[in-house]
């Protein structure tokens, strides 16, 4: 399957959520901080990113500038992964860079169809 | 006649006689000239006629009385009607003497009682007087003297009268006296209280006439008295001169003395006095003694003349004192001064002088007494004075009907003075002094008429009422007809009644002393006197009056001039209650009422202005407006002397100040007015005090409700945030150990997992429920619009929907009309909404039936898709239907408990609807069921976006990153949400941003970066927009930056008066901001490598379509509309992706492929042919080269677009790799 960075600070959050795309057989990357994620996405490469907004060091916004910034990341697909779900927030994340949005409470089949597309995309 | 002497006698007689009878002339010319003229006819014909009488009566009667046989001395009884012929011719001349004696004696009785005896009454006197009276007397005297004898008493008694001062002159006297005495004065004569009245005579020359005649014949009287031609004559003729002129002389010097004038009865009856005096004694006295006698015989007649005026009897000639007095001294002057021996009666002097005496005293018995008693007597039988009336025209007229010019004159008079008519004129006698008279009198009349007519014409044509009236009994005497009307009276009902009956007294007073006591006053005062009259219907009204005194002869009379003023009265009180009407309502305005004229001066202001200033009316009134305002405030106030003009009225706000300089925000109102003559201005001034405090309070509020508003925003979405978190983790897990129990056997714990996971997403339903809610509220919700097929929506809801049906084990029954199929609407929120009431209806019955009706109804012509959601449950009361849509409201408080739920999906259902332009309504019975409607147009239109706007962007933006070719823009503003949307639009344009989050560091950024242009907020905390934009322009190296200030307030004046390029409003419109700035810069070009499309096209419409769907996605697009426009195209233009048509003119798109295709540059473009056009195989082969091609007819607008992102991302993909590569 794909590698997926996963960029959230909240632990339980994390856990399921890794838990879940590592049941569906992707291998899950690991970033709690957006500083972190950037560094991981520039190192690991990885084929998606998620990204949660609400970071501590660097949030996701920024940090999904730095990374769609960066010509050798910028093509990896960023998906919002936020509780930033209020009018607006949507446009806000897609101007720093995000190339989808999905609001928590996640529903995960919405979230696993989306990073399907992601991925089919890329294969092409 | 033999004997001479005796025929020398008859002739002496005879002539004598003649000269007698010339008397009768003098005595006629006498009387008539000394009466007044409209008796001297009568008196004349009385001379004249009683001379006849006197002379027939004497023959018939009175000659035998007096000389006839006298047997007992006292009468004749012989010679009674005698033949004259047959007497010897001296007894002829004898008796032809005596009856002119006769004539004399009764002639004197004409003047005396002349101009009041009636002509009849007078010819009986006469006829008394010479058949009895003097014939009886003259018999004592005279009897027998004709033959040397005496026969009568006195005669014989030796009374001497010579030639009849007795016998003739004082019998005439005394029956003068006696008739005098019963017929009385004439009228006028002696007038109560007065002196005695001298009524003169009208013709003095013909009376002196009438007196020198009478001397002459005296001659002939006194010289005839000898009876012959003797010796005696020329002694008696000498006499009768010497004593006429004594009395005349006499009578003139001593009257002259006595009277202080030389009056004409003096000389003429003085020489008449001296006569009668001499005629007694004339024969026998010496010349001096005549002059005395004739002296003595004037002033008896003065004193007797006297003594009738004080004993008021009338003597119209004077023929009493002349004859009577004169007469009775000239007898007792025989005795005095007669020569004895001369007398020849043989006594002496004093016997004489007593038998003079005798005779005089016996004539008075005799002839006075007879007189008066037959007189009397007469007079009761038949009346010898005319009436008074005849009197006073005269006996010319009443006894003859004699008339004359004169009279005429005075009857025309007469009658005028007592009618008053005026139309009367007098007849003219030509060529008479009377006529000339009457002419002029006439003349005088005329005029007099005329002007009496004038001034009738205007008392009867007055509007006054004018009424005369009398003083002393204030009688009305004459009223004209306005004054008739003035006071409601008929016609000369007012005339003799008061004239005080017409006003009304104060109270208390009577009219009549009111009227009094006024009247002095009414009738010196020069001017109307305001009273109140009396109508005679009693009425009360006010009147002005004004009495003026009027003199008319010997009468005076007064002129009252009355006016109804009631009209003006009630004129004048209704203006001054117009005046105090009009007054109140500006005095009494609550808002100050100026009114000013042109140049702003206070002509007149109101009470509620004064206490606006603080200032008294003097002190507002005839200042200035401008006065009012301290001097350093005048510049400042906006206060213009506004062209107020046609009835427009201004408002303005402005500050108006009190006496202490305190500013007042006031709202001042001003119409043009008419003032007087003059045009003015009102102004209402309005305090405004406490509507500026509220608007003020109000903006407070509105802020703090902002504040407050975006306070509760920031809560939700925090709330939203930190709710959202934990949940993720809740249903995640819940999710996933369902997952594994599944997958690991442990099957029996699913359903509380799924139970957990359950309550999450309500929680969740929840949360967003109340976010699409505050979203709604702030009108911030947005509709995504699309196509779709209505039955494949409905499917997907029902298989959704049948769970939650089967729960409390309801039927449920979908049935959609054949009418419906494609809608144009959000698709999303006719999902949730038809979710809601689905739910909503499962959860609220049991064991029932739940329908789906959907159909396409027609409503003002318009199609409605209609949803009906009908349920059996429990249904609704009339109240909760009322409620059910509030928010956060169930049917009640029970409903949550027993069936869970927000309490906002309806509310949030309803809401969208409308958005869409519909609604929901809903039916319901307690117990029976609920059926709700949820309608909206099939084709749905956003109002609240231009049409284009309406598509929502399926596409990944990525505009921002790469490099730019743009222009740098500085964006300063302190709301991180405008930057970011100022930021990210002008990114998408390809320009460069740098930010700043205040106006300071917006400064040193710009210093710094030295942008293009900038965007400035206005509203910013710590220094603001103004401050910002005052500094970049003041510094030279930033100044010729242009500026676009972004505001939510529009104040574009001063933003360009303080050098901004732009002006634009909050809510920003991106294209806007985008052009503005693009005017200002150009160097602002496209994005570089992105996004560039060329489409060539001959099909201008379907270009335009596709470069409109293209650049609203932020692609820059080229057009051309044929081949061989594309190549010249891409001269200039570096397109990512080239849209080909294929059938155009010029050069067609394979022709244009085989251009392309020949350079390196050309082959890396990747080109999709869009084309109508049905492709052969041959087609087909020449196209080979191109990524794509997309059918006219059925490609799709998103699919499209889907094909033209993946080909510029893969043709990134590309780049990049080649770059890496």
């Amino acid at each position: 399957m794909a590698t997926i960075l996963v960029v959230e600070d909240n632990e339980m959050n994390l856990d399921m959520l890794s838990r879940r795309l590592s049941k569906r057989g992707h291998e899950v990357l690991i970033a709690t901080d957006g500083a972190q994620g950037v560094e991981m996405a520039q190192r690991q490469k990885p084929n998606l990113i998620l990204m949660d907004m609400s970071l501590p060091v660097m949030d996701g916004w920024q940090a999904t500038r730095l990374i769609k910034a960066d010509s050798s990341i910028k093509h990896i697909p960023v998906i919002a992964l936020t509780a930033h779900a209020i009018a607006g927030d949507r446009e806000k994340c897609l101007a720093a860079g995000c190339d989808e949005y999905e609001t928590k409470p996640i529903k995960f089949p919405e979230l696993l169809a989306k990073i399907d597309h992601f991925l089919g995309i890329s294969d092409q | 006649m033999e004997n001479p002497t005796v025929a020398i006698n008859t002739v002496w007689l005879l002539f004598a006689a003649c000269l007698v009878f010339l008397m009768q002339a003098g005595f006629l010319c006498l009387e008539a000239g000394l009466t007044r003229k409209k008796n001297n006819i009568n008196v004349a014909i009385k001379n004249l006629a009683d001379f006849g009488v006197s002379t027939l009566c004497f023959w018939l009667v009175g000659y035998g009385l007096m000389f006839g046989l006298s047997g007992n001395n006292v009468f004749g009884t012989s010679e009674f009607g005698i033949d004259i012929g047959s007497q010897p011719p001296e007894t002829i001349a004898f008796f032809f003497f005596q009856v002119m004696f006769c004539g004399t004696a009764v002639t004197i009785l004409a003047g005396a009682i002349a101009e009041r005896v009636k002509f009849g009454g007078y010819l009986f006197l006469a006829f008394i007087g010479a058949t009895i009276t003097y014939p009886i007397f003259g018999h004592w005297v005279w009897n027998g003297i004709n033959i040397g004898e005496q026969g009568g008493w006195l005669g014989q008694m030796g009374f001497v009268d010579f030639a009849g001062s007795t016998v003739v002159h004082s019998v005439g006297g005394w029956i003068s006296l006696a008739v005098l005495l019963v017929v009385g004065a004439r009228t006028g004569r002696f007038p109560k209280g007065k002196p005695a009245q001298r009524i003169p005579g009208s013709d003095v020359p013909l009376a002196t006439l009438g007196v020198l005649i009478l001397w002459f014949g005296w001659f002939g009287f006194n010289a005839g008295s000898t009876l012959g031609m003797n010796d005696q004559v020329p002694r008696v003729v000498v006499n009768t001169i010497i004593a006429s002129s004594a009395g005349l002389v006499g009578a003139l010097m001593i009257g002259w003395f006595i009277r202080k004038r030389a009056e004409i009865d003096l000389v003429l009856n003085g020489v008449l006095a001296g006569a009668v005096a001499i005629t007694a004694n004339c024969h026998a006295v010496s010349t001096s003694s005549a002059v005395v006698i004739g002296v003595i015989g004037a002033i008896v007649m003065l004193i007797i003349d006297d003594l009738l005026i004080r004993l008021k009897i009338d003597d119209a000639v004077g023929a009493i004192p002349v004859h009577l007095g004169a007469g009775i001294w000239g007898t007792l002057a025989v005795g005095i001064f007669g020569d004895p021996a001369l007398l020849g009666t043989g006594l002496s002097q004093g016997d004489q002088i007593v038998a003079q005496l005798v005779g005089i005293v016996a004539c008075f018995i005799w002839t006075f007494g007879i007189s008066f008693i037959i007189t009397h007597i007469a007079n009761r039988i038949y009346p010898l004075r005319v009436s008074a009336e005849d009197e006073q025209i005269g006996l010319n007229v009443s006894e003859h009907g004699a008339t004359n010019e004169l009279l005429d004159l005075f009857n025309v008079m007469e009658e005028q003075s007592k009618t008053g008519n005026m139309s009367l004129r007098v007849p003219i006698e030509p060529f008479t002094e009377v006529g000339q008279i009457a002419t002029r009198y006439n003349f005088v009349m005329g005029a007099l008429e005329e002007a009496i007519q004038r001034t009738e014409a205007i008392v009867r044509t007055a509007m006054d009422g004018i009424v005369t009236f009398s003083k002393d009994a204030l009688s009305v005497l004459t009223i004209n007809p306005a004054a008739e009307k003035i006071f409601g009276y008929q016609k000369n009902q007012l005339a003799g009644s008061a004239v005080y009956q017409l006003i009304s007294p104060p109270d208390g007073i009577s009219p009549d002393t009111y009227m009094k006591s006024v009247l002095d006053e009414l009738i010196h005062a020069d001017n109307y006197r305001e009273m109140y009259g009396r109508r005679a219907d009693g009425s009360i009204f006010p009147l002005e009056v004004i009495v003026t005194e009027v003199h008319a002869g010997d009468t005076t009379f007064l002129a009252g001039t009355f006016r109804d003023i009631t009209e003006r009265r009630e004129a004048e009180e209704a203006i001054r209650q117009s005046e105090i009407r009009f007054r109140d309502l500006f005095e009494k305005s609550p808002d100050p009422v100026f009114v000013e004229d042109e140049h702003g001066n206070i002509l007149d202001v109101n009470e509620a202005a004064c206490h606006l200033h603080g200032m008294t009316k003097a002190e507002l009134i005839g200042n200035n407006a401008m006065n009012l305002v301290p001097p350093e405030k005048r510049d400042s106030l906006e206060i213009k002397f506004f062209d107020v003009s046609e009835n427009k009225s201004y408002v303005l706000e402005s500050f108006s100040y009190t006496k202490e300089g305190i500013a007042i925000p006031v709202e001042i109102r001003a119409n043009q007015i008419q003032y007087g003559n003059e045009s003015a201005t009102l102004l209402h001034v309005r305090d405004i005090t406490a509507r500026k405090e509220y608007e003020a309070a109000l903006n407070d509020a509105k802020e703090l409700a902002e504040t407050a508003n975006r306070a509760k925003s920031a809560f939700l979405a925090n709330m939203s945030h930190e709710l959202r978190t934990p949940l993720n983790a809740i249903i995640g897990y819940s999710e996933m150990l369902s997952e594994d129990a599944e997958d690991f056997g442990y099957e029996d714990i699913v359903p509380d997992l799924n139970k957990i996971q359950s309550a999450g997403s309500h929680l969740l339903d929840l949360i967003n429920n109340i976010l699409d809610l505050s979203k709604i509220e702030a009108g911030r919700m947005e509709l995504y619009l699309e196509e779709f097929n209505v039955s494949a929506m409905l499917d997907n809801v029902a298989s959704t929907i049948s769970p939650l049906m089967d729960k409390n084990n309801n039927q449920f029954d979908l049935r959609i009309d054949e009418s419906v199929g494609i809608a144009r609407a959000d698709i999303t929120k006719t999902r949730q909404t038809l979710f809601n009431l689905l739910s909503n209806a499962a959860k609220f019955t049991e064991n029932g039936m739940i329908t789906l009706l959907v159909s396409v109804e027609k409503r003002d012509d318009t199609d409605f898709l209609m949803f009906r959601v009908k349920d059996s449950g429990i249904g609704m009361s009339p109240d909760q239907v009322k409620s059910v849509f509030a928010e956060f409201t169930q049917a009640d408080a029970s409903t949550t408990r027993k069936y869970g739920g927000t309490g906002l999906g309806l509310t949030i259902s309803k809401r969208f609807c409308q958005m869409m332009g519909g609604d929901i309504t809903l039916e319901s019975e307690l117990t029976i069921g609920t059926t709700f409607t949820a309608f909206f147009p099939v084709m749905v239109v956003d109002t609240t976006k231009p049409a284009d706007a309406q598509l929502a962007p399926k596409m990944p933006v990525d505009s921002l990153s790469g490099a730019k070719t743009g222009g740098l823009v500085l964006v300063i503003d302190d709301d991180p949400t405008v930057r970011d949307l100022i930021v990210r639009s002008l990114a998408k344009e390809g320009f460069s941003v740098g930010v700043a989050t205040n106006g300071a560091e917006g400064l040193r950024i710009a210093k710094e970066l030295k942008p293009d242009a900038i965007t400035l907020d206005v509203m910013m905390q710590g220094m603001d927009g103004w401050s910002v934009l005052e500094q970049l322009k003041a510094d030279p190296d930033l100044m010729h930056i242009p500026v676009v200030m972004i505001s939510i307030v529009d104040d574009r004046t001063r933003g360009f008066a303080l050098g901004a390029a732009g002006y634009l409003t909050k809510p920003i419109d991106r294209q806007k901001l985008v052009d503005t700035l693009k005017l200002f810069h150009k160097k602002i070009a496209r994005p570089l490598v992105f996004g560039q499309v060329l489409v060539i096209d001959d099909d201008p419409n379907q270009r335009d379509m596709v470069i409109r769907t293209l650049e609203k996605e932020g692609w820059v697009v080229e057009e051309a509309e044929n081949g061989l426009e594309g190549l010249k195209m891409l001269d200039i233009f570096a397109p990512d992706l080239i849209l080909l048509d294929l059938m155009m003119p010029e050069m067609d798109g394979f022709q244009f492929l085989t251009e392309l295709q020949k350079t390196e540059e050309g082959r890396a473009i990747p080109v999709v042919v869009v084309t109508a056009k049905d492709l052969t195989s041959e087609d087909y082969e020449q196209l080979r080269g191109v990524q794509d091609i997309l059918m006219k007819s059925a490609y799709e607008r998103d699919s499209l677009l889907n094909k033209i992102s993946q080909l510029i991302n893969a043709q990134i993909q590309k780049y990049d790799d080649d770059i890496e590569g």
